[in-house]
């Protein structure tokens, strides 16, 4: 016969990871992967021209981003990272980049 | 009388020719072998070999030495070169202050305006008989509850909440936000945020964010033959004082140059003496006061420049001992020095990558002063 779980212990199997879920998605920490990678790829690349293999690894951090998007056109970087998604953009020669989202 | 013209004029040329006060870089930097001007080539081998040494967990991406006016050394590793702007991180700061100074020499400002005018949220601070002046914001004194730390505690950051989370859109009002913790003027705190702070309440000074946006460029930069320079901004138009400057080592030895000439450049007063000797000379009070632990206990700080002196009250002794104590500093994130020191009449800038260790800045000085001789 089964036993079926103490109704406190299966409240806490399904409401725990739903807290965490919810604690995790207005937690403002998970951003700094995206939005550093934006916007200091930014800076390096059109600012200080380092080229594109050493942007890269500049921008990077040591939790890896998922997509990395580059809309040279309008010199905006889009970077998604801990489902988090940023987007930085080169504003003008004397203003440089700027984190917009 | 011929003899006497002669005379005359060969004195002149003399004066002029070992006066160092009349030399400027502009509109480029003269260069000179460093055995023109006495200095050692060996040992400032030394000092270079130890920058750019490959055994060393640091990295150096761009080293200068401007002696007397010229530049007497100057190495760029690859990917880098004289051409290429290089970010700042916190020597951001020390340029902060040099337009905070014009404001005040043009009385936009004064160090005692007090921040809760423009930003109502500092008005609930619990200590109402020290408000929080502009001085404060300069000495990084504010009292308000800040935590400076970058990769070493990325979740407690403020630095890293307010330049990629929670305050990227408006830095000062991140800032003017977080709880007042002590007395204004009591506690040396090295805050990011005060800088952005104290920029933001430049921005209502001058009223006009076209004005504002130019400001740098038209008081000081143009003014120094500063081509390079790139300020990055936040989304609300408040240059990011703190941390997001750009301009290239050579650019960045102008800057210092003005501070070494003491605000003067050629014949125009940029800076008044009045406001170099109290931001480079004067020590934050709140030093004093404040106990830390670590190398940060010998630490200290005028107005936004390091500086390098004994703190008596503490009983600690200077933080570089091999470096004069009348050297003042601009550091930043990875390694960034601007190191300024009128006892050898010297500028340094290094840029650096300095992700994994750090260079022992003061065995790089000293390596430095071995090659070049005081004043």
């Amino acid at each position: 016969m089964k036993k079926l779980l103490p109704i406190p212990i299966a409240l806490l199997l399904i409401c725990a990871p739903s807290y965490l879920f919810y604690k995790f998605n207005s937690w403002s920490f998970p951003k700094v992967v995206s939005a550093y990678y934006a916007k200091e790829f930014c800076s390096c690349i059109y600012i200080e021209r380092r080229g594109l293999a050493a942007c890269h690894d500049y921008a990077a951090v040591w939790i890896p981003i998922s997509s990395f998007k580059w809309h040279k056109k309008s010199k905006l970087i889009t970077v998604v990272g801990l489902s988090r998604t940023s987007s930085a953009q080169h504003i003008s020669s004397q203003l440089g980049c700027r984190l917009i989202d | 009388m011929q003899l006497l013209i002669v005379f005359t004029v060969c004195c002149f040329l003399s004066t002029t020719a070992y006066s160092n006060d009349n030399i400027w870089p502009s509109p480029v930097w003269s260069q000179k072998e460093p055995a023109q001007l006495a200095v050692d080539p060996i040992k400032l081998k030394a000092f270079e070999k130890y920058a750019f040494s490959e055994e060393e967990d640091f990295k150096s991406d761009s080293l200068l030495v401007a002696y007397k006016g010229h530049i007497i050394f100057e190495r760029y590793a690859p990917n880098f070169d004289r051409q290429k702007s290089h970010r700042l991180w916190s020597i951001t700061k020390s340029v902060s202050i040099a337009l905070i100074g014009i404001a005040l020499k043009e009385s936009l400002l004064s160090l005692n305006d007090l921040p809760k005018l423009d930003f109502p949220q500092l008005e609930n601070s619990p200590f109402t008989k020290a408000p929080l002046k502009v001085l404060d914001l300069t000495r990084m004194s504010s009292g308000l509850d800040w935590n400076e730390g970058y990769e070493g505690n990325p979740l407690g950051s403020d630095v890293i909440k307010m330049l990629y989370t929670e305050g990227y859109k408006d830095m000062a009002s991140y800032t003017a936000s977080r709880p007042i913790k002590y007395p204004a003027g009591t506690r040396f705190n090295y805050s990011s945020g005060e800088t952005n702070l104290m920029m933001a309440v430049l921005k209502a000074r001058i009223g006009n964010q076209k004005k504002y946006n130019n400001y740098p460029w038209n008081k000081l930069f143009r003014i120094l033959n500063i081509n390079s320079a790139v300020w990055e901004q936040d989304a609300s138009g408040t240059f990011v004082g703190s941390s997001y400057l750009y301009m290239t080592a050579r650019d960045l030895a102008r800057f210092g140059y003005l501070f070494l000439r003491k605000g003067m450049w050629s014949a125009y007063n940029v800076l008044p003496y009045q406001w170099v000797s109290r931001f480079t000379a004067k020590l934050a009070p709140s030093v004093e006061l404040t106990h830390k632990k670590g190398d940060d206990r010998r630490s200290s700080y005028g107005a936004h420049w390091w500086l390098n002196r004994d703190l008596p009250l503490k009983k600690e002794k200077r933080r570089y001992p091999s470096i004069p104590k009348t050297a003042y500093f601009g550091l930043g994130h990875h390694g960034q020095k601007l190191a300024i020191l009128p006892s050898h009449d010297l500028v340094m800038v290094r840029f650096a990558s300095d992700k994994k260790g750090s260079i022992d800045f003061d065995k790089l000085i000293s390596l430095l002063l071995k090659a070049v001789p005081a004043i």
